[in-house]
């Protein structure tokens, strides 16, 4: 079976994707970048993230999850479709208004951040939502910048305004946080019923506790 | 169809209301402000108690945005409950009840009363607490029934989002709205529109509350009308107008641009 869906196969996958999210986005973000105000940079950022946390919600999931494909490779023909438009709105939106190179990768540093967490949250919270973790992953998102806040900004880890140590600071925290939400996506993306990565001790055929 | 009689529709609503009130206490969103609340409050107790120099004027900000933060996070509560039909496909299954559903929506705003009521005691409260440790002004008494109008504005806000856009993602965007964009550090008259104004007269903090509780009934009206568009709503829907715009002219001419007295 090949990794990467064909092109029919990406076709199918996009019309179930729920598209409204990133509208919503594209929307709302344009309004605030046409506003001119360039400290508000973050809110298209912060909502097409949002949105991308849609990109695994699939009415279909409980079905699915019975087929010969794994979930990691339905989640990933999902974000195959999914990403690049997401990528391709957020730079004709941001792009208006960024100028130097620390800026720009200090931008693209935090739109990998919040992509990546949102995407872990929503990969997690799709095991407890029967597939649809989008809903859940937003206002998720807006608790861990609400509580990242409250920390001195020394400590802040996922920081919307200055810092010190200025643009490579902001950079490695983002980059951290992109990293943390890949690594939880991946996690998230392991198939249910395969075997746990850490067993019980009474994990052990005979106790009822064993994973097949 | 069967239709409930006028004199029980009361007692649905109150039903309704009891119902969808405990879920909204128990859902994880509105435990998630009100963490963040006592996040807030813990910052300013904190400071109380190893700080001297510790005023309710400078430092209790941190409760009141605790307490305007948990307001938006029962927003989303309010707005994930309205959506569960859409959700799990149960509109027709539920429009074959003998409840329309302005009866369910006129339940989902009473609903709205218990985490208001709720966080408003904690408020209280901590209010309480706070005048034995500082010096906390009277009107700190009027800002904390604000809370309980805020919270009943914006849970009519998550009402209207479910009614007119439904969409998991509405919702969440009106959130990051709130929380990212404020009116300016510079006080203007015209920041009494922002629901989070707080203002520093008695009787201009009691007139905000009166334009928050017809945004409310407002809002409440506009989700009503996506179904039905009888004369009740459309009494409902006028008077609330006139009441926001009667107390919303009352505060631009009364609110001065100054900050301390009058707009804090």
């Amino acid at each position: 079976m090949p990794v990467v869906k064909s092109t029919a196969g990406l076709r199918h996958t996009a019309r179930t994707v729920p598209w409204h999210p990133m509208v919503i986005a594209t929307v709302v973000g344009a309004t605030v970048v046409a506003s001119g105000h360039a400290r508000l940079v973050v809110i298209p950022t912060t909502l097409l993230a949002a949105a991308a946390g849609f990109a695994f919600d699939d009415p279909s999931h409980e079905t699915l999850a019975a087929s010969p494909s794994s979930l990691i490779r339905r989640r990933l023909g999902r974000l195959i479709v999914v990403i690049p438009p997401t990528i391709i709105v957020w730079a004709t939106l941001v792009s208006q208004g960024v100028s130097g190179i620390d800026e720009t990768l200090t931008l693209v540093a935090m739109f990998a951040g919040l992509v990546g967490l949102t995407l872990g949250i929503a990969g997690v919270a799709a095991h407890r939502t029967g597939g649809r973790g989008g809903a859940v992953a937003s206002p998720v998102l807006l608790l861990a910048l609400i509580i990242s806040a409250l920390f001195p900004p020394h400590w802040r880890p996922l920081p919307l305004g200055d810092v010190p140590g200025g643009w490579p600071a902001l950079q490695a925290r983002w980059s951290t946080a992109a990293a943390i939400g890949t690594l939880v996506l991946l996690a998230s993306c392991r198939d249910p019923a395969r075997r746990r990565l850490l067993r019980y001790p009474t994990d052990r055929p005979g106790t009822g506790r064993q994973h097949v | 169809m069967t239709t409930i009689s006028k004199r029980s529709v009361g007692q649905v609503t109150l039903a309704l209301a009891r119902v969808d009130g405990r879920h909204l206490l128990k859902s994880p969103l509105f435990l998630a402000g009100l963490g963040i609340a006592l996040l807030g409050t813990a910052v300013f107790v904190h400071g109380t108690l190893t700080d001297n120099a510790t005023t309710w004027s400078n430092d209790g900000w941190t409760v009141g945005a605790g307490f305007i933060l948990a307001a938006v996070f029962a927003m989303l509560a309010v707005n994930r409950a309205s959506l569960r039909d859409y959700r799990e496909h149960t509109g027709e299954q539920h429009g074959s009840l003998p409840t329309n559903q302005t009866l369910r929506l006129a339940g989902m705003f009473g609903a709205v009363l218990w985490p208001a009521i709720v966080s408003t005691l904690l408020l209280g409260v901590v209010v309480v607490f706070a005048s034995t440790q500082v010096d906390v002004p009277a009107i700190t008494i009027v800002h904390v029934l604000h809370n309980a109008a805020l919270f009943l504005m914006l849970g009519s806000t998550g009402l209207a989002i479910a009614a007119w856009i439904p969409s998991g993602f509405a919702a969440p965007v009106v959130a990051f709205a709130l929380y990212f964009i404020h009116p300016g550090e510079i006080p203007a008259t015209w920041h009494v529109i922002w629901p989070f104004a707080t203002l520093g007269t008695a009787s201009l903090a009691t007139w905000h509350i009166v334009y928050l509780l017809g945004l409310a009934l407002l809002l409440t009206a506009t989700a009503t009308a996506r179904w039905e568009r009888e004369r009740a709503q459309a009494i409902v829907f006028l008077g609330s107008a006139a009441t926001v715009a009667a107390s919303f002219t009352v505060l631009v001419i009364g609110a001065c641009p100054q900050a301390g007295p009058c707009l804090l």
